[in-house]
């Protein structure tokens, strides 16, 4: 059973696996603390919406690392572009500074090579704008820097360099 | 226990606030695509606050190169404004000349800083004028020009990301005579600095003047952090603390090789540092000024001409040679242009070339025929980011 003078904290993910974590990484946890803070009674388990076991490894993974001074080796380049984004939002969720700093960084990395219909689809976007606007904007942008040639759009990655 | 709000309607979808901060991260020329995605996109990207964190989020990245030629000797200015965009794909295909056509008339590209461009009128002009632009974006701010205005002069932009500050330097040449001294014949020239206050809208000419012996060359001034540079024809560098307005002369670097006469040089900024880019019969030389004040150098990268013979045959038949026994110091065959954030612009013979630095690359950038010059020789060149920075904001 755990008590609240102990180093450990349960967590209990969504898919019902239950991580002990130091005290210390919940509290990087701003979600996680306010709940331990708020309550008036020991908890025993804490659970934690939107986060599924994986994203905990990764948590753990990134906690271990900045302990030892090591946060640049963080990487999530095996992630496809939507585990990023459910990491993300579990991150989020928990409400974590800087991995989440880490984790907008990264999106945005892989987002500027990305074509607009790609990131259109990616953040669930309409596109609302009338044909004759879309058309006003997409020439006011594109006779600047390229010339005649404008950019192909669809669903298409960019040319990367 | 307290209950947690879990925001159902959102789950798997990203909200306001993740988006803001994600797109903050983006660099500007893909923000600006960004900008059709939708109308609250497009509403966020044109955001005041989102402008500013963007800003303090992401560097500035090199976009292209602007070039304008002019007469050496002439009381009319050259029109025509071409681009060269840097990405190495699609150079050469995308070299063109219409960058300031949303300007109300034709201009004269005078200083390009952090993404804000200074041109003013062609002259003659009945109404001579100063426009601070914004190529991303096509907005701008004109003033007058007050005369007289002289079409060899320069200006220089001193443009920092507090909205709505910045300063124009105009920098003239004046002979005192110097009678005090024996030889009559004995002329001193000076630069004279007038500065515009973004503040105050106004021009006013600054007590400090400096004595130099050499004239501008490559007419423009940069500015890193707080001073502007520009390059004369001596081996001296013209420097102009703007906010304390005090000049200095600093002296290029000279490596310790005997035999050594540059042929052709000039200056840029990488790093947040001012680089001094030189060609002589050494090669191809790159330093960094690490320290203003002691007029300390550093030199960041060489490269011989026998090795970018060797490289790229195609390109540079009988490099060393040409170099060498051209002889018109006017117009160098081998001529660097322009330099930013590790890539250099550089001429050779009648064709353009981008040499990017950090990857030891040379690539083709166009003819000098697809920048339709008039007169083939002076062109001047100004690095060009972009930025999503409103100047309406003034």
């Amino acid at each position: 059973m755990a008590s609240s003078s102990s180093n450990l904290i349960s967590l209990k993910t969504s898919d019902g696996t239950v991580f002990k974590v130091e005290r210390a990484l919940a509290k990087t946890m701003k979600t996680v603390q306010a709940i331990i803070e708020e309550a008036d009674a020991n908890i025993y388990m804490i659970p934690i919406h939107n986060v599924f076991s994986h994203h905990m490894d990764m948590i753990i993974d990134y906690y271990k690392l900045s302990v030892a001074g090591k946060s640049k080796e963080f990487s999530v380049e095996k992630l496809d572009n939507d585990e990023l984004k459910d990491f993300l939002l579990a991150v989020h969720y928990l409400n974590m500074e800087d991995l989440f700093e880490v984790l907008t960084q990264a999106v945005a990395d892989r987002l500027e090579k990305k074509s607009v219909g790609y990131v259109r689809k990616y953040f669930g976007i309409e596109n609302d704008f009338t044909p004759e606007e879309y058309a006003a904007i997409r020439k006011k942008n594109d006779w600047a820097f390229k010339g005649d040639d404008i950019e192909p759009e669809e669903d298409e990655e960019k040319q990367e360099e | 226990m307290k209950m947690i709000k879990v925001d159902d309607e959102n789950e798997g979808r990203l909200n306001t606030d993740i988006i803001f901060d994600i797109l903050s991260r983006v660099p500007a020329k893909p923000l600006l695509d960004m900008k059709c995605i939708s109308r609250g996109w497009h509403n966020i990207i044109s955001n005041r606050s989102f402008i500013k964190a963007q800003l303090q989020n992401t560097q500035l990245d090199l976009n292209g190169f602007i070039v304008q030629d002019r007469y050496m000797i002439s009381k009319r200015d050259i029109k025509t404004v071409s681009y060269i965009p840097v990405d190495s794909k699609n150079a050469a295909k995308l070299v063109h000349h219409t960058v300031f056509a949303f300007l109300p008339e034709d201009v004269v590209v005078l200083a390009s800083c952090k993404g804000i461009v200074c041109c003013r009128s062609c002259l003659p002009s009945p109404n001579p004028t100063i426009y601070l632009c914004n190529p991303s974006n096509r907005e701008w701010i004109q003033f007058n020009w007050s005369p007289p205005c002289d079409i060899t002069e320069s200006i220089a932009l001193a443009f920092d990301f507090e909205p709505s500050k910045f300063k124009l330097v105009r920098l003239k040449r004046i002979e005192l005579n110097n009678y005090e001294d024996e030889d009559e014949d004995e002329d001193d020239f000076f630069f004279t600095f007038e500065l515009y206050c973004s503040e105050t809208k106004a021009w006013r000419k600054s007590t400090e003047m400096c004595n130099c012996k050499d004239d501008l060359i490559k007419n423009r001034g940069i500015y890193i952090g707080g001073f502007l540079h520009w390059l004369t024809e001596g081996d001296q560098i013209l420097t102009f603390d703007v906010e304390n307005e005090m000049s200095l002369l600093i002296p290029v670097p000279v490596p310790l090789e005997n035999e050594f006469r540059t042929v052709a040089a000039c200056i840029g900024e990488y790093e947040g540092r001012l680089h001094y880019v030189q060609v002589s019969e050494q090669g191809l030389h790159v330093w960094c000024l690490e320290d203003l004040y002691e007029f300390k150098w550093i030199l960041k990268d060489c490269k011989l001409l026998e090795n970018f013979e060797a490289e790229y045959p195609r390109f540079f038949f009988n490099l060393k040679n040409r170099v060498l026994e051209s002889e018109d110091t006017t117009n160098p065959w081998m001529n660097p242009l322009g330099f930013k954030d590790g890539k250099l612009l550089i001429k050779v013979a009648a064709e353009l070339y981008i040499y990017d630095m950090k990857k030891d690359k040379m690539v083709h950038a166009c003819s000098f025929l697809q920048l339709k010059p008039q007169s083939m020789s002076h062109p001047t060149v100004f690095p060009l980011s972009l930025t999503l920075v409103s100047l309406k904001d003034a």
